[in-house]
């Protein structure tokens, strides 16, 4: 590609480290370290994969499959997906906004919003549910009201929903500030003299320039909204069949003892773990391709 | 189009940025901003764009205020210190963005469009790079691109902020020959903003010169170069030497030399300070103490066509002196001889000013 220099000072808040030439360490060194690294990853990460599917399989693949067409483990799953399906394009929405109103508009007030998107992620996920809990739950502030329209929240999928939207809020937002924040105003201003339209603006200029950014921030968000456990298993009430999901399921499953069909649900979770890093690697490579390209 | 400016002030806190500015611009010129970093320039462009707002004044265009109309409908094009490219779009979607985002009732059919992109690429002789991003463009491409994106709107005003700001010299001529050139092609109203007064000096119409927020003076360039309103504007279109002296019944006197102080900012007597270019000095090695100020040479310099030559005068001050090459061998100044120098073109202002 083109000279960095040019690069780094057309677009503020896009640098890249030169490779390390003249730094690098002695082979020796280098040797322990990545020794040292995949050590670490082999013990840590790859062995508790490999066990988790060896388990899963090891009264083989009949057992198997039928431990993941049991009718609770498939309501686990199409409660999970219902999850993730309403709980990601909630935060992608209010994820876009929220990133847009703060790294594009200056008011008052908006450190403190920022730290408030920020917030799901900094308390324990089960406080999180008690606080739904608490709110929602029939002792709740709001539960003689939503008794006495018969809305179940708590110990139902609403809450379910609620929780995992919850504890995922900041997933898409954190991705696209920092991203909006360093690319600044000058595009949406160029638009707005050439007569562009804020929506315009918005999603020809602004969305296209975050768009990895915002797949990053998703499979994150799905990630985590499929995997969710503390803040679910609170607000749930653990009802077999109806208001379990994939990793309280593997819970229920594994405190019964049944090993086989809890690793073999979890490996569902890990598979689709897999396919988020996956996913994830890729976007992050072309997020770095296109920062390379100083686009 | 004409730009009016009305006592505009703007605030960034407590920071004054621009206080009382008064402008105007007739339809069809080509103005420079020139100011020092910091002056107020980009704000000034920016509040004619509606970009920014104004805690003061108004800004009329073509007689009608401004603020009435949303920036998007002010029809001004606006090309951005930093060119502000669309990043993820190709040089040709760059210039066609402002015709493709027209409604639907006013935009032009697709291969209008595509035939008024390529006429611009054509002006901006980049036609064959059409279909790369702008991470793939110089400088300079960068620049031109910005500048096609701003035109195809057909703006009634067009502002340039800095358009030639981060090119090297040779570029930085031949793109503002262009500028003059292209606005003598299609007219339009302008207004850029420089730094470098060569720049204004060559290309502008009129000269704005600007300073910490006010509007030091504004003419035509020789108007300006010539007849500068104050010490400020003195000093910053070009390289000035100072000669301390008295005012005394209209007769100055500068280190023993008795000048008429004709040029005086003020009819009042007392400690003047003489401003004169530093190619209004003559050198010569013959004089008297009346009619011309002793000095010594401390330096020769050969820079391009010029011969740069520092003295120190009797007064104890610095001079600089540019000389044409045949002057200078002409005269074969010795480091360390005694000379005499002859200011020709003194202009006096009676308080000191302090930058
Ligand atoms: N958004 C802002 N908030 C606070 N201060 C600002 C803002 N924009 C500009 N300023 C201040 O206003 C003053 C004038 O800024 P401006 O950008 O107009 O200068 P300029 O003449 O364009 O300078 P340069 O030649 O360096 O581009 C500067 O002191 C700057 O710090
Ligand atoms: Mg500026």
């Amino acid at each position: 590609m083109r000279s960095n220099d040019m690069n780094s000072s057309h677009y503020p808040g896009v640098f890249r480290v030169q490779k390390a030439g003249a730094l690098a360490e002695p082979l020796p060194v280098r040797l322990l370290l990545v020794a040292g690294t995949v050590l670490f990853l082999t013990l840590f990460l790859l062995l508790p994969l490999g066990a988790l599917f060896s388990e899963a399989l090891s009264k083989g693949w009949q057992e198997y499959r039928a431990a993941l067409l049991e009718p609770d483990a498939l309501s686990a799953m199409r409660l999970t997906l219902v999850t993730a399906v309403i709980c990601v394009p909630f935060n992608l929405f209010f994820g876009i906004v929220a990133s847009w109103c703060t790294a594009k508009f200056t008011f008052p007030g908006k450190s403190l919003l920022v730290t408030l998107i920020d917030l799901p992620f900094s308390v324990s996920p089960v406080v999180s549910g008690l606080v739904y809990v608490l709110v929602f739950g029939q002792q709740g502030w709001l539960g003689p009201w939503l008794q006495a329209h018969d809305i179940k929240i708590i110990f139902a999928v609403p809450g379910i929903v609620l929780a995992t939207v919850f504890v995922t809020f900041p997933s898409v937002a954190r991705e696209l500030i920092p991203l909006m924040e360093a690319q600044g105003r000058e595009e949406e201003e160029a638009a707005l003299t050439l007569g562009a339209g804020g929506l315009q603006t918005f999603f020809r200029v602004t969305l296209p320039n975050v768009k990895w950014g915002l797949l990053y921030g998703v499979i994150l968000c799905n990630a985590r909204a499929m995997g969710e456990f503390g803040a679910v298993s609170v607000v749930s009430g653990h009802v077999r069949g109806a208001t379990n999901t994939v990793p309280l399921q593997v819970e229920i499953l594994y405190n019964e003892y049944n090993f086989v069909a809890a690793f073999a649900v979890a490996s569902v979770l890990a598979l689709l773990a897999l396919v988020s890093l996956a996913l994830k690697t890729f976007t992050e490579w072309k997020m770095r391709q296109l920062q390379k390209a100083g686009a | 189009m004409s730009i009016e400016i009305e006592n505009v002030s703007k605030r960034f806190g407590a920071f004054a940025a621009l206080e009382d500015v008064s402008l105007s611009v007739p339809s069809g010129e080509l103005v420079a901003l020139l100011g020092p970093s910091g002056s107020g320039k980009t704000t000034l462009l920016r509040i004619i764009a509606g970009l920014e707002s104004v805690d003061e004044g108004k800004v009329l265009l073509n007689g009608e205020d401004a603020s009435l109309h949303d920036p998007r409908h002010r029809k001004v094009g606006f090309v951005f210190q930093h060119y502000a490219l669309f990043r993820h779009m190709t040089v040709f979607d760059n210039v066609a963005f402002g015709l493709s985002v027209k409604p639907k009732r006013t935009r032009p059919g697709k291969e209008v469009i595509r035939s008024k992109v390529f006429d611009l690429l054509k002006l901006i002789q980049m036609e064959h790079l059409w279909d790369r991003y702008p991470s793939q463009l110089s400088g300079g491409q960068r620049q031109r691109v910005a500048l096609a994106r701003a035109l195809a709107v057909e703006p009634q005003v067009l502002l340039l902020d800095e358009p030639f700001g981060a090119l090297d010299a040779k570029v930085r001529q031949e793109l503002r020959r262009w500028l003059r050139q292209l606005h003598d092609e299609i007219h339009v109203t302008s207004v850029f903003v420089t730094h470098d007064q060569e720049e204004a000096l060559e290309v502008a119409d009129r000269i704005v010169v600007m300073n910490r927020g006010k509007v030091e003076q504004e003419g035509t360039p020789s108007e300006v170069y010539d007849h500068p309103a104050n010490p400020f504007v003195f000093d910053f279109l070009g390289k000035v030497n100072l000669f301390h002296g008295r005012i005394d019944n209209g007769v100055a006197q500068l280190g023993g030399v008795r000048l008429p102080a004709s040029g005086s900012s003020s009819g009042t007597d007392g400690s003047a300070v003489g401003y004169v270019r530093s190619h209004d000095i003559d050198i010569s090695r013959h004089g008297s103490g009346s009619d011309a100020i002793a000095a010594q040479v401390r330096g020769v310099l050969r820079v391009g066509p010029l011969v740069r030559v520092d003295l120190l005068h009797a007064g104890g001050e610095q001079l600089e002196v540019d000389l044409s090459r045949d002057a200078a061998d002409r005269l074969a100044l010795q480091v360390g001889e005694q000379v005499f120098v002859r200011p020709r073109n003194v202009r006096f202002f009676v308080n000191d000013y302090q930058i």
